[in-house]
């Protein structure tokens, strides 16, 4: 009796701890949800920003996407007038910059060979530092539905 | 006999500002901006030669369909001369760099027309660039700059399916055969007495839900899907799915079988009525009526004999009743007893008894014995 009741406990438990590894939610992927809304908020004030170029990687190798989207991260967007939009993208950059979560590649991005330095990418006014952007995020969402 | 000098100097003279003419060749940089185009390139031409000036390719458009082939197609009846164009392509800054020609032309009229790309070739994250060249003239050339994710066209949703979560509320799935996770969904839906379609945005989830539906009336549902905006930002749709209905048995009746209810059942019974009254009117002309009989003591109080009046029989009627012949009038006389003279009567001789109008012979009825 007690062995039946042990067995039956180990079924009961496998079963849950099964379900709720499917019901747990994808982090990174509602973290990327979100930077895509971020860049298109911030699409709404691009000509709010400064004109200075900035490193806006493109046509980023595979593997180092990550360290591309760090390369977007460090730049400081910044209005060139005060105002309530300047509010606005503040709060949206601060909101850009957030660590992303972590994922099984990108466990794996560390161990790979280094990856072109920030300084290295070509530069481009705001509006296409966005686009760009939200190309790269819109790769790295693919890459982890795929 | 001389011939006169050739005017050399006013030639060159004439040269001079023809070699001003010739434009400088305009250099391609790849600045990186996107979707570049170059019209047309023109070189600079030699001393002594006109310069000609070329006609502009045609812009080529790409579409990549649900990520299983691209087309590169331009327009080539708007070139002023049938020319079978070349187009050539590579990725920028990628493992895949090398230019290469088009494997696999369109044609339009014996003209090639685009290019079609299988799935192999396509890098979907990899800026693809494409130039389209004029063969005879090589510095005809135009070059462009695409983004493929934003140029996805997806396959129409399939397996369109209902299902009831309440009494009234009403669930849509569907599914998509590659690339679900990275669609958006357009619904739309209408009922039977809705003129136009109410459409719903829906994200990645193959799901939509109506809230409350009226059991009475019949819906129709049908979606769409769009590459947006968590992989791309394509803004080409995919084509309608095939429409799926919902509905009961009455209210899901068929076009033939309400025409059949709403027009051609009254219609019906109205042109059986008409002809009813028409046919009633026609026999009321042509066979007479049945005269009533009323009460016989009518006939000799009210009507004071009056036999036509008291049965109700029309003056026409009456009228076409009477004879329209006359008839002589057959004197009818008894045969005389016998005993007296042949021939002879009480009132004297048969030939005595001749009448001032002559009778017609008739029927003479026999004394009694």
């Amino acid at each position: 009796m007690d062995r039946i009741v042990l067995c039956l406990m180990v079924i009961f438990s496998g079963t849950v701890a099964h379900k709720s590894s499917l019901q747990r939610p994808d982090r990174f992927l509602i973290r990327m949800r979100q930077l895509i809304d971020i860049v298109d908020q911030l699409n709404n004030y691009v000509n709010d920003l400064g004109p200075e170029f900035l490193p806006a990687p493109e046509d980023v190798k595979r593997h180092c996407e990550r360290s591309a989207f760090s390369c977007f991260q460090k730049v400081q967007l910044k209005s060139a007038n005060a105002g309530d939009n300047e509010k606005k993208i503040n709060v949206l950059t601060k909101q850009l910059m957030r660590k992303l979560p972590p994922t099984n590649a990108g466990r794996r991005q560390k161990q790979r060979l280094t990856c072109p330095s920030c300084d290295s990418y070509e530069k481009k006014p705001p509006k296409e530092f966005l686009e760009r952007l939200k190309s790269l995020i819109q790769k790295m969402i693919h890459q982890h539905l795929s | 006999m001389l011939k006169p000098p050739l005017p050399l100097g006013s030639l060159l003279f004439l040269q001079l500002p023809l070699l001003g003419v010739g434009l400088t060749p305009a250099v391609l940089t790849p600045s990186g901006n996107e979707d570049i185009t170059a019209d047309f390139f023109l070189t600079s031409t030699p001393p002594g030669n006109l310069t000609v000036s070329t006609p502009p390719l045609p812009e080529v458009q790409c579409f990549v369909f649900n990520i299983e082939y691209m087309n590169c197609t331009w327009n080539s009846s708007s070139q002023p001369q049938p020319t079978n164009l070349t187009l050539f392509y590579w990725y920028k800054n990628s493992d895949y760099d090398k230019v290469q020609e088009c494997g696999h032309y369109l044609f339009s009229s014996d003209i090639t027309s685009g290019c079609w790309l299988q799935k192999e070739e396509i890098h979907l994250y990899e800026t693809f660039v494409v130039r389209l060249q004029d063969p005879w003239q090589p510095s005809r050339q135009a070059t462009k700059k695409l983004k493929l994710q934003d140029l996805v066209i997806p396959r129409a949703p399939e397996n369109l399916t209902l299902r009831n979560l309440s009494e009234s509320q009403l669930e849509l799935s569907w599914s998509n055969r590659d690339l679900d996770h990275c669609l958006e969904y357009l619904v739309q839906y209408q009922s039977d007495r809705d003129h136009s379609w109410t459409e719903q945005l829906v994200d990645h989830r193959p799901s939509f839900t109506l809230p409350s539906v009226d059991g009475q009336k019949c819906y129709t549902f049908r979606v769409r899907s769009r590459y947006n905006p968590l992989c791309g930002s394509s803004q080409l749709w995919s084509k309608w799915s095939r429409p799926i209905k919902w509905g009961n048995h009455t209210s899901n009746e068929t076009l033939l079988l309400f025409a059949l209810k709403a027009v051609f059942i009254p219609l019906g019974s109205m042109g059986l009525v008409i002809s009813l009254i028409c046919v009633y009117c026609w026999l009321e002309r042509t066979m007479p009526r049945i005269p009533t009989l009323k009460n016989l003591e009518d006939l000799v109080t009210e009507y004071h004999g009056n036999f036509s009046a008291w049965s109700g029989v029309s003056k026409g009627l009456a009228e076409s009743l009477q004879s329209d012949y006359s008839e002589r009038f057959c004197h009818v006389s008894e045969i005389p007893p016998k005993g007296g003279a042949p021939g002879e009567g009480p009132e004297g001789s048969p030939s005595s008894q001749r009448s001032p109008y002559w009778a017609p012979p008739c029927y003479t009825l026999k004394p009694e014995t």
